[in-house]
């Protein structure tokens, strides 16, 4: 018997923001002439949710754990590395772009290696009422998810409301504050790629034009 | 004599010259005779150019106009310029039968958050010119972030315009926040607020043509609108798809809308260009021992 999937509403908030998410994906194959998504990271509430929005317009692939599992060891042990690992020689192969379903906070606060990250300006409590439940980020690992919650609207008053992080995580417990500073101070400069040493006049990713 | 403008809400391909340019000749192919027919900031390239837009922009001499079937119809599209001086201008030029009528440049670039523009090109020196698209009809234009700058549609008015034509590629920001906003971003709200705004304080038309489609995490707002000299909105697009939007501007409404009010009329230009001295001679605006004005005084 088929799983019942959940039908977005037309016109929702989920419809809004999914219609985003695609385009911007839709764009980024197109430039890059690519012909689909591979979800590197494990599977997840986020990734299935990822994967049903994605699916209608483009060819989505996700890993089976099994598989993996046979690349952790090379990876000396590191399960994200190994995903990634599978992910880009999946890309590769078959044309596709490395995504992780890392929603903001974790994208954040774990600073994920990934060239596209489709749903990393969404909160995870954006998603929870559409992916089901989320990832706790594992910078928060032992918290709890009470929380995570606490930390995620910390941030979101820092960041988005312009509260500034200092004044924000002022609000939380001092260790949990502390926590979050050195994940934010880690993470902050992770997620711009490339990363390239200036050796010549003009060089990709620093240089804004010839 | 009225006259029947157009504005396509597309979305053009990043770097794709050719295939924007053929998709404008072909959107123009099917608009009225005698049209005024007006395309988005940039969109003979697309908008995040980056390191690609000195490889991309063109000197004017070197760039041909869109192709339209009928002579007397005129193409305002949007594109990086080489200017002879070497600089590259986010600029936006009108053309007819086939040759260069008008040109701007835009002034203000915004570089800061989410946006490069200054990096990337020279700021213009000027302010918007008058170009008739038809003789009873004087048009400026102003590129997206100068509507944002009030100072710009007032000079356009003081010179003139009866239509103010912004070229946009307005990224859409925010969640909607109330039923008003609908599905739309919430950056659509105070776009939607200043062309109003802009129309109905000048009393004229204004065509506002902002693009959709994503560019690398960007997704653009569309939402293009046409307002008339009152300040009513008599056409918007759709936020989120290609749309065309097509109003005939009546000479008519711009009459009513200017009489029997006098705002035009009576524009002080002696005293805002006597204020403005002020000010710029006097970083603090107060010379000392000049007295501000009592709160609440005429």
């Amino acid at each position: 018997m088929k799983s019942k999937e959940r039908v977005v509403e037309p016109g929702s908030e989920e419809a809004r923001v999914r219609e985003v998410v695609t385009q911007v994906v839709t764009q980024a194959l197109r430039t890059r002439s690519l012909e689909g998504v591979v979800v590197a990271w494990p599977p997840s509430p986020e990734g299935a949710l990822l994967a049903r929005w994605l699916r209608p317009t483009m060819s989505v692939r996700v890993g089976e754990p099994n598989r993996v599992a046979g690349l952790v060891d090379a990876a000396g042990g590191d399960a994200d590395a190994a995903w990634l690992a599978w992910g880009v020689s999946t890309a590769r192969r078959d044309r596709l772009l490395v995504v992780h379903p890392g929603h903001k906070s974790l994208v954040l606060l774990d600073a994920p290696l990934s060239p596209c990250f489709p749903l990393g300006d969404l909160w995870a409590h954006q998603l929870e009422a559409w992916a089901g439940a989320t990832t706790v980020p594992r910078a928060l690992a032992g918290l709890g998810r009470a929380a995570f919650r606490e930390v995620e609207e910390a941030l979101r008053l820092g960041l988005d409301e312009g509260a500034g992080t200092r004044t924000a995580l002022a609000t939380l417990p001092v260790e949990t504050a502390l926590r979050v500073r050195r994940s934010l101070e880690t993470g902050r400069y992770a997620v711009r790629p490339p990363l390239i040493p200036k050796l010549s006049p003009w060089t990709p990713g620093v240089d804004p034009a010839p | 004599m009225r006259l029947p403008l157009v504005l396509h809400q597309t979305a053009p391909r990043l770097g794709a010259v050719e295939w924007n340019r053929e998709e404008m000749a072909r959107r123009v192919a099917g608009d009225p005779a005698g049209s005024l027919v007006v395309f988005p900031e940039l969109s003979l390239t697309g908008y995040d150019l980056g390191a690609g837009a000195r490889e991309l922009a063109m000197a004017e001499d070197a760039l041909p106009p869109v192709s339209a079937p009928d002579p007397d119809t005129t193409i305002v599209l949007g594109y990086p310029e080489l200017a002879p001086d070497h600089r590259l201008y986010n600029a936006a030029g009108a053309a007819r039968a086939g040759a260069w009528i008008a040109r701007h440049r835009k002034r203000y670039l915004p570089t800061y958050g989410m946006f490069d523009e200054g990096r990337i090109f020279a700021p213009g020196a000027r302010g918007p010119r008058i170009f008739l698209p038809h003789p009873d009809w004087p048009t400026a234009i102003l590129i997206c972030e100068e509507l944002w700058h009030p100072a710009l549609a007032y000079l356009a008015a003081l010179r003139g315009a009866r239509l103010v034509l912004v070229l946009a590629a307005a990224p859409g920001r925010g969640q909607p926040q109330s039923q008003e906003d609908g599905p739309r971003f919430r950056s659509h709200r105070p776009w939607r607020l200043l062309a109003r705004t802009v129309a109905l304080t000048h009393g004229l038309y204004l065509g506002l043509v902002n693009r959709v489609g994503a560019e690398e995490g960007v997704v653009f707002a569309g939402g293009s609108i046409v307002v008339g000299p009152d300040g009513e909105v008599l056409a918007e697009a759709d936020h989120r798809a290609e749309d065309r939007l097509e109003v005939e501007l009546e000479p008519e409404r711009v009459r009513q809308a200017r009489h029997p009010y006098s705002h035009v009329r009576d524009e002080d230009l002696a005293l805002v260009r006597r204020e403005l001295g002020d000010i710029l001679t006097q970083e603090s605006g107060l010379r000392p021992g000049d007295e501000q004005d009592e709160p609440g005084g005429a």
